[in-house]
């Protein structure tokens, strides 16, 4: 590189302050969702407009600050005209849409994902997904009663990947929803640590070549944290409270405040059972974080609980 | 798969993030000569698309040290720019990267329905007794390796071996085995029969007759193939054959001469429909495709031909190579594109270089590259080399493989015509297609419609294997009907057998009868027998077939393939494959027919791709059609496995 390419020099000043371009006035879609006509600007999908209308559509691997990557297939409806079933979370809304967001098809494919990942996976910590399961129906143990002897079972619990002080890894609970993935890599913390390895039944969430968090490219920001979905992921003090079996949600006081550190000025959600804080997150829909924080916001408490 | 980390699959404690270790391995770094070739290969893709060439450098890094280790990994992630945990993903994805040292020969045994048909099974077997190794292990002196592999893509040569990731070896009879491994031992690889389809420099009587009977269909008596008239001439691959006897290049000739949307216009009119197994016409296709994007567009060739029962393109590729680089330039100016990718499946190593010397040849003519002709109209046609994914074929996850990444199909809409590879309009096209589009132009649309029925026109490659007499790739207009393929074409069943059933298109589509036989294979003439015509891909099932086998082999086959990306296909075929196991081991019950049903039901139609509905097909048809044949499991009165070809058909040991 030249020298003058690097020297920093300041832009030549505007002869005028440019107008703001005016707001791009939004085309909108009329469609009916569970027979009730909506109007969606273009380009939303049929999450937003379910929302819109007060609908509740179950969403697993969907986040509002993620790319949805269309895994889980919980949120899926029925369009009416289409061949397969529509994830909600993905699909763009069109006009004249007719869409169901709860049918007998609906209601049993979203049993059925929930059956096969309660199949494999522990399910215990996931935030919501036993009132889901109850609300479909879902009885993953149909699968093992068939098969007989827990050995049929595929996936079991494994020891728990603890290999640092901050947060642990519980891939038995992993659903593989690519949030952590996500949040690691082009949706927010572009650190790339983690990726999904193996294909079919065999994938798995791991680091670079299985290292512990310590060897790979991790900087522990916890953003993966933050948007685990079954708890797989998990802080290192909340971890040993529910080991203890003292982890008490509905006792923690939760305050917003601001993180001391620099100067940025992310908003840190503080959770604090026994005068203690056990969890720090930070709202997903805060502007200037939309969710995330870096190792010293969300573990750097302890001189706190000194 | 047995060079990915092994998995105690099925064990008790066993869970999929589990993971034998991987061999660190040496120090390693490319060599400065590899190094080059790397780069230099790599400069077909934009700079910021580097990450495209890692399926390359993996190859690069496995010939020059034998397997992937982990310095192997972080090495590679260097030279591309990206961290090594995201070419970790990549290669634990592939099956052609071996993860852990390999034997100087690695006996790649395909083990999908049709060579298993033949006895693949046995094969493994008989090469296990005689290395005394199992399946993924290397044998003592470091000289053999057994792999099992899904579909190679050469069916009506089965059961087929595939060496070091290159070299084949066709109708490996079981017995037969002992004998190869003694003689390669002592010969190497000349001991190999190699692919039948390279005939240059090869007496006539190793591969006259192996494949393609000329049969004229009863509907078109007068018909002259197109497609392959010269595939089994010496020199027929070649440039200078080509445009003397295949009117070759005057295709493009023409559509230069006329513009882009009138090329459309003709490929329309001609009713070509494309052949990769959806039957969606070319031309609306290409008019689809975005052409005010300020983005470049792309011509994508769908060569990832894995579909079990298909061995079509391989063909042609190998065969008529010039037909196909002429209708990529065809598809890439009529579309308004610079390039076209032709993405050509792991497992045609071989067909790499032959391509490539077809893109040169051209070039020098002057029809590739700057100015073809004269016309103004720039076009580069690429390689692209896939790793081992069924999955690849899939519109989408072929050019997430493109792009450098796992092969894991993306939500549509958006379709490829608006964002396709690195995000820019594309059309993916499957080989055949394109190389009927230099006949469209050549021959005129009319010619082509009113070759097959109503909007099946065109002449159609249809391969046809199991257990027939002339198992083979056959080309007829699509007026002839399944019967004759199977009876006239293919010699019918073998002698002393009868017809049970018939998979017109592949294993992803429902079984047909055998007194369903006499209709016109064609796309829609399937469609409304209740199958689909698919890749054309018709695999006959005799009297020794066992459907329940069939099934648990073709589960086999999914449950390996799955991508893994969602929930429904990648627990749902595991959990088939698993009741269908145990169905086979005498264990299951009557309640596990409910269950093997209501899980292939519930697949079906509710994944991201259409994979979930061809992995629950094979289930839902045998159940349908044959089930009586899963009570007999069920009740311990099934026939002896004695009897069916699939189980034992030659005594090994």
């Amino acid at each position: 590189m030249r020298p003058d390419e690097i020297s920093f020099r300041l832009p030549p000043p505007a002869a005028a302050i440019p107008a703001r371009p005016p707001e791009p006035v939004p085309t909108m879609v009329p469609l009916t969702i569970d027979g009730r006509a909506v109007e969606m600007p273009a380009g939303s999908t049929l999450l937003d407009a379910c929302k819109t209308l007060d609908i509740t559509v179950p969403t697993l691997c969907y986040l509002e600050t993620l790319t949805p990557v269309n895994a889980c297939r919980v949120c899926v409806v029925e369009v009416e005209g289409a061949r397969v079933l529509a994830p909600a979370c993905s699909r763009q809304v069109e006009s004249g849409m007719v869409v169901k967001t709860r049918s007998p098809r609906v209601d049993l494919s979203r049993k059925v994902v929930l059956e096969l990942l309660g199949s494999s996976v522990d399910l215990s910590t996931a935030p919501g997904l036993a009132e889901m399961m109850v609300e479909y129906g879902a009885r993953p143990e149909r699968f093992q009663e068939s098969l007989g002897s827990a050995s049929s079972v595929s996936s079991v619990a494994q020891p728990v990947k603890i290999d640092n002080d901050l947060y642990v890894r519980d891939y038995g609970k992993c659903v593989l929803c690519y949030k952590c993935v996500e949040a690691c890599g082009t949706d927010a913390q572009h650190t790339f640590a983690i990726a999904v390895a193996g294909r079919g039944f065999h994938a798995h969430i791991s680091t670079e070549l299985d290292v512990p968090l310590p060897d790979s490219a991790c900087v522990y920001c916890g953003n993966c944290i933050a948007v685990c979905p079954t708890g797989a992921l998990m802080a290192t003090p909340e971890f040993e409270l529910r080991q203890a079996g003292a982890w008490r949600p509905e006792t923690q006081a939760v305050t917003d405040t601001i993180c001391p550190y620099c100067g940025v000025g992310c908003t840190l959600t503080v959770h604090v059972q026994d005068q203690q804080i056990v969890k720090v997150t930070s709202p997903f829909d805060n502007d200037v974080t939309r969710g995330n924080l870096c190792v010293k916001g969300r573990f750097g408490f302890e001189y706190v609980n000194k | 798969m047995s060079f990915h980390p092994t998995m105690p699959y099925g064990t008790e404690g066993w869970h999929r993030s589990m993971r034998a270790t991987l061999p660190e391995g040496p120090e390693f770094t490319f060599s400065a000569e590899t190094r080059a070739t790397f780069e230099e290969f790599a400069a077909h893709y934009a700079p910021e698309h580097r990450k495209s060439a890692v399926l390359h450098a993996l190859y690069l890094a496995q010939e020059q040290q034998g397997y992937i280790s982990n310095n192997v990994t972080r090495h590679v992630a260097e030279v591309i720019g990206c961290t090594t945990a995201d070419v970790e993903d990549v290669v634990s994805y592939y099956v052609m990267f071996h993860r852990n040292p390999v034997g100087k020969y690695v006996l790649q045994v395909c083990t999908t329905l049709s060579c298993a048909l033949a006895g693949a099974e046995r094969v493994v077997e008989a090469l296990e007794h005689k290395l005394g190794i199992k399946a993924g292990e290397t044998d003592p002196t470091g000289m053999f390796t057994i792999q099992q592999m899904e579909c190679l893509g050469a069916c009506d040569r089965a059961p087929v071996v595939m060496v070091n990731n290159d070299h084949w070896h066709e109708h490996l009879a079981p017995e037969a085995c002992g004998a190869l491994v003694d003689q390669m031992t002592t010969e190497g690889l000349k001991a190999l029969s190699g692919c039948h389809l390279a005939i240059e420099g090869r007496p006539e009587s190793e591969w006259k007759g192996k494949t393609t009977t000329p049969v004229k269909p009863k509907a078109v008596p007068d018909y002259e193939a197109v497609l392959t008239k010269f595939a089994f001439t010496p020199g027929g691959a070649e440039f200078d054959h080509y445009v003397k006897n295949q009117a070759g290049y005057e295709g493009l000739k023409k559509a230069l001469a006329m513009t882009p949307d009138a090329v459309i216009e003709d490929v329309k009119k001609s009713g070509l429909r494309g052949r990769g197994g959806a039957g969606f016409p070319t031309g609306l296709k290409w008019q689809f495709v975005d052409k005010k994007s300020p983005k470049p567009k792309f011509i994508v060739c769908n060569a990832d031909e894995s579909e079990p029962g298909t061995f079509k393109d391989h063909l042609l590729m190998e065969r008529n190579p010039h037909l196909l680089v002429e209708g990529c330039l065809i598809g890439c100016y009529a579309i308004g594109s610079k390039a076209a990718y032709i993405y050509i499946r792991g497992e045609f190593y071989h067909l790499f270089p032959a391509m490539q010397k077809a893109i040169d040849d051209a070039r020098k003519a002057g029809f590739v590259g700057k100015n073809i002709l004269g016309s103004g109209f720039d076009c580069e046609v690429y390689l692209h080399r896939g790793a081992g994914a069924y999955e690849a074929g899939e519109e989408t996850a072929l050019l997430e493989s493109l792009e450098g990444k796992r092969a894991q199909p993306r939500f549509k809409p958006p379709f490829p015509a608006i964002e396709g590879a690195w995000g820019c309009p594309t059309a993916v096209n499957n080989v055949e297609t394109l190389c009927n589009v230099p006949l469209v132009m050549t021959r005129g649309a009319e010619w082509f419609a009113a070759l097959g029925p109503e909007k099946n026109g065109g002449p159609k490659m249809f391969c046809v294997s199991g257990a027939v007499k002339r198992p083979g790739v056959f080309e007829a207009p699509m007026k002839v009907t399944l019967k004759e393929l199977i009876y006239d074409y293919a010699g019918g069943p073998l002698d002393g057998h009868t017809l049970k059933a018939v998979i017109p298109g592949g294993s992803s589509v429902p079984i047909l009868l055998p007194d369903q036989l006499d209709i016109p294979a064609s796309f829609d003439d399937v469609q409304r027998a209740g199958s689909l015509l698919g890749s054309a891909a018709i695999i006959a099932l005799d009297d020794t077939t066992d459907m329940v086998w069939l099934a648990d082999n073709l589960l086999h086959f999914y449950r390996h393939e799955s991508c893994g990306k969602c929930t429904p296909c990648r627990e749902g075929t595991d959990w088939l494959y698993r009741i269908l196991h145990r169905m086979m081991n005498g264990q299951a019950t009557e309640k596990d027919i409910a269950l093997l049903g209501s899980v292939a039901n519930q697949i079906n139609g509710k994944t991201l791709c259409a994979f979930g509905d061809a992995a629950a097909t094979p289930v839902l048809t045998t159940l349908k059609l044959f089930k009586p044949e899963y009570e007999a499991y069920v009740t311990g009165t099934q026939p002896k496995p004695a009897a069916y070809r699939g189980k034992t058909t030659v005594e090994t040991h």
